[in-house]
């Protein structure tokens, strides 16, 4: 019976892992069609600067520098990424040695494809318009993130912080200057593409050696939990989106956020829960901006629209932890003598001033109506809280399983329904005259803020 | 006089019925058991009536209503501790005493309980160094300790706690013991699921033994 129950298990899980990679795929695939759907007259005069193919280069090449910056910090303040949770947790077991070979650790893996996908996206803006260069820009872009990230993990086992951060620090600096400098010339200079090229060498040397030190070096256990400690609200955002256990608490492990999360007071879990949330909405604002110039490009002004749209659910998604925190928290909440909705509105304040910052930031750039900034923050605080699920409480389950014993991970039933509804009511308010577009929006919150109402009692 | 009430409360995780139309009354100034084996539904009551989560079927009643309508009152004179609560990420057993303190400012006090603060309590349970440190800090019995001094901080007039005994020595037993006694003589309704013999003993113990069909109150 048992050894039947067994292989049934197994069963389910290849189905699961299966599913898991072709849904993954599926949307990676999606997302990277339609961009290069839209790769069409990039070249322009935007509101804050003009693209030819003067100073394309230096753009590019800065832009690289900077997001390379960025990227390489954000990557290396995720965690654990040379281990996965489940590796320690087995290497702390007792019954598993951590593996040495980086390349075995999936999550590097996804990092590479984000990687492909924002390289083969700036290529497209910054490079030169001719499909070879873009090729093979977007090729030695993507091998350029792979080094990268291959050398933050090797800097997670050495420990190697400090030298991680200058690195990508001066980067961004360099970055920065370059691309002023290139907007301010008004043709091509060889000695800027010198010194970018050099600067890049440098931080590619730098992976490999890094790299290099840390498939060499024992692997410490100090190292790895280390990492483990450091695991950022990213990371926790992403996990939460693909894990039926995401409500439990993996937050930021900030002091000063978590010493304001403890308390009772709305004001102060909001400030918390906000200050979590800044890192998530800087990565959307940075992915969506370029998604937002090339939807704009073709589709104006909704293009734009839908990007701010998308981005707000993407903030709301990636910070549903925060919801989930406050569900998993609430009969310890409960025991000290909590409000619900206080404490709900605290958690909830969090993703609804993320949505509102990100909203805005993008409705200056693209000077988006005011009514669709409305709506997509009406919006994502919907999605942000309709994941608490009022109803169900505590038993937050995410899957179902049939009669067959397959076991169903409703997290993307629940992503493609959210998506559908941010969507449907953006058509309809576009469709439509605004103000009932954005009573529309508000209608859904009230609905949302009724059942969660309705549960307190 | 208020009584608590179950009628015809029943309660399934899916195709598992842990249990089916019972009928239960909790009046004040007793103090009830629920003893039985493990899986027979002790907890998953508990977890009801301390509203954690909702029965499938029936009613708890508070003063012949539903408590749905009198959240407020039933929230704040309905005090329990079981398994499900847990500790809020990075506080000290001191923060969630205080938090808790700040909050019983504004609960009725109605058996004029005399509270203590949290150092009090945790002096009185016997761990004053738990006020400091992080609940994960504790071993586990001084962890329930720290857990047992919230009971003294808060005012309330029911009690329902799962297996407070858990992880005490005999000396901790006996403090549950001698506290239920002084509550339920203040005129105040405790009722504990336990697996101990001196809690089962305490004179005046109404037993409510599980599995339960219908009323399962065995009068001792």
């Amino acid at each position: 019976m048992s050894s039947t129950n067994t292989k049934s298990s197994q069963k389910t899980g290849r189905f699961l892992d299966l599913y898991n990679w072709i849904f993954t795929l599926v949307c990676f695939l999606a997302v990277a069609v339609s961009i290069c759907f839209a790769f069409r007259d990039v070249r322009g005069t935007y509101r804050w600067f003009s693209l030819s193919d003067s100073n394309a280069v230096f753009f590019f090449v800065g832009a690289m520098l900077i997001v390379s910056g960025i990227f390489i910090q954000v990557v290396f303040s995720l965690g654990p990424l040379a281990y996965s949770q489940a590796e320690i947790f087995w290497r702390f077991s007792g019954w598993a040695k951590l593996p040495k070979n980086l390349w075995a650790s999936a999550l590097t893996w996804v990092l590479i494809a984000g990687w492909s996908l924002v390289s083969v996206l700036l290529a497209t803006i910054f490079a030169p318009l001719s499909i070879g260069w873009l090729v093979g820009t977007a090729l030695v872009t993507t091998a350029l993130g792979v080094t990268f990230i291959w050398g933050a993990s090797g800097a997670q086992l050495l420990s190697r912080e400090k030298m991680l951060k200058v690195w990508a620090l001066a980067s961004v600096i360099a970055g920065v200057a370059l691309t002023l400098w290139a907007a301010m010339l008004p043709a091509n200079s060889v000695s800027f593409l010198a010194v970018a090229g050099a600067l890049l060498c440098s931080g590619l040397l730098l992976s490999l050696i890094l790299l290099l030190l840390s498939r060499r070096s024992q692997l410490s256990s100090v190292s790895a939990t280390e990492a483990f400690q450091r695991r950022s609200v990213v990371l926790s955002a992403i996990s939460n989106i693909s894990s039926p256990a995401g409500y439990k608490y993996y937050g930021g492990t900030r002091r000063w956020a978590r010493s304001r999360i403890r308390s009772n007071h709305p004001a102060f879990i909001s400030l918390a829960s906000s200050a979590d949330s800044s890192l998530t909405v800087l990565g959307v604002f940075l992915f969506s901006l370029p998604v937002g110039i090339f939807l704009s490009i073709a589709l104006r002004e909704m293009g734009a629209g839908l990007a701010v749209i998308c981005g707000c659910w993407m903030v709301a998604t990636l910070n549903r932890w925060l919801a989930r925190e406050w569900i998993a928290q609430r009969s310890v909440r409960a025991w000290i003598g909590g409000s619900y909705l206080r404490q709900l509105v605290g958690f909830a304040l969090g993703p609804a001033v993320a949505t509102c910052l990100y909203s805005l930031a993008m409705a200056f750039v693209f000077a988006i109506p005011l009514h669709i900034t409305a709506l997509a923050f009406l919006m994502g605080l919907s999605v942000s809280l309709g994941d608490s699920e009022p109803q169900s409480g505590i038993e937050y389950d995410l899957t179902i399983t049939t009669a067959e014993g397959i076991v169903i991970p409703l997290q993307y039933v629940t992503l493609v329904v959210s998506l559908t509804v941010v969507l449907g009511v953006h058509v309809v308010a576009l469709l439509l005259p605004p103000v009932v577009g954005v009573l529309l929006a508000l209608g859904f919150l009230v609905f949302i803020l009724f059942s969660h109402w309705r549960a307190s009692r | 006089m208020v009584v608590i009430e179950i009628r015809n409360g029943a309660k399934n995780f899916q195709s598992n019925q842990v249990f089916e139309k019972i009928d239960l009354v909790f009046e004040p100034a007793t103090y009830y058991t629920f003893t039985g084996p493990n899986g027979s539904g002790k907890s998953t009551l508990m977890s009801c009536l301390l509203r954690q989560t909702a029965l499938s079927e029936g009613e708890i009643l508070w003063c012949g209503k539903d408590t749905l309508a009198t959240n407020a009152t039933y929230a704040e004179q309905v005090f329990g501790i079981n398994d499900s609560i847990g500790w809020l990420p990075g506080l000290t057993v001191g923060n969630h005493l205080k938090l808790m303190e700040k909050n019983s400012k504004n609960l009725p006090n109605l058996l004029n309980q005399e509270l203590l603060s949290p150092e009090e309590a945790l002096e009185e349970l016997g761990v004053p160094q738990a006020f400091e440190k992080e609940p994960y800090a504790l071993s586990s019995g001084q962890e329930q300790r720290a857990r047992l001094a919230s009971l003294l901080v808060r005012p309330a007039s029911y009690y329902f706690l799962d297996e407070p005994e858990k992880r005490l020595d005999a000396q901790g037993v006996e403090w549950i013991a001698h506290w239920v006694q002084s509550r339920v003589e203040a005129g105040a309704m405790v009722c504990i699921a336990t697996h101990d013999p001196v809690l089962n003993q305490i004179p005046g113990t109404v037993n409510i033994s599980f599995p339960l069909e219908g009323s399962g109150v065995e009068p001792r």
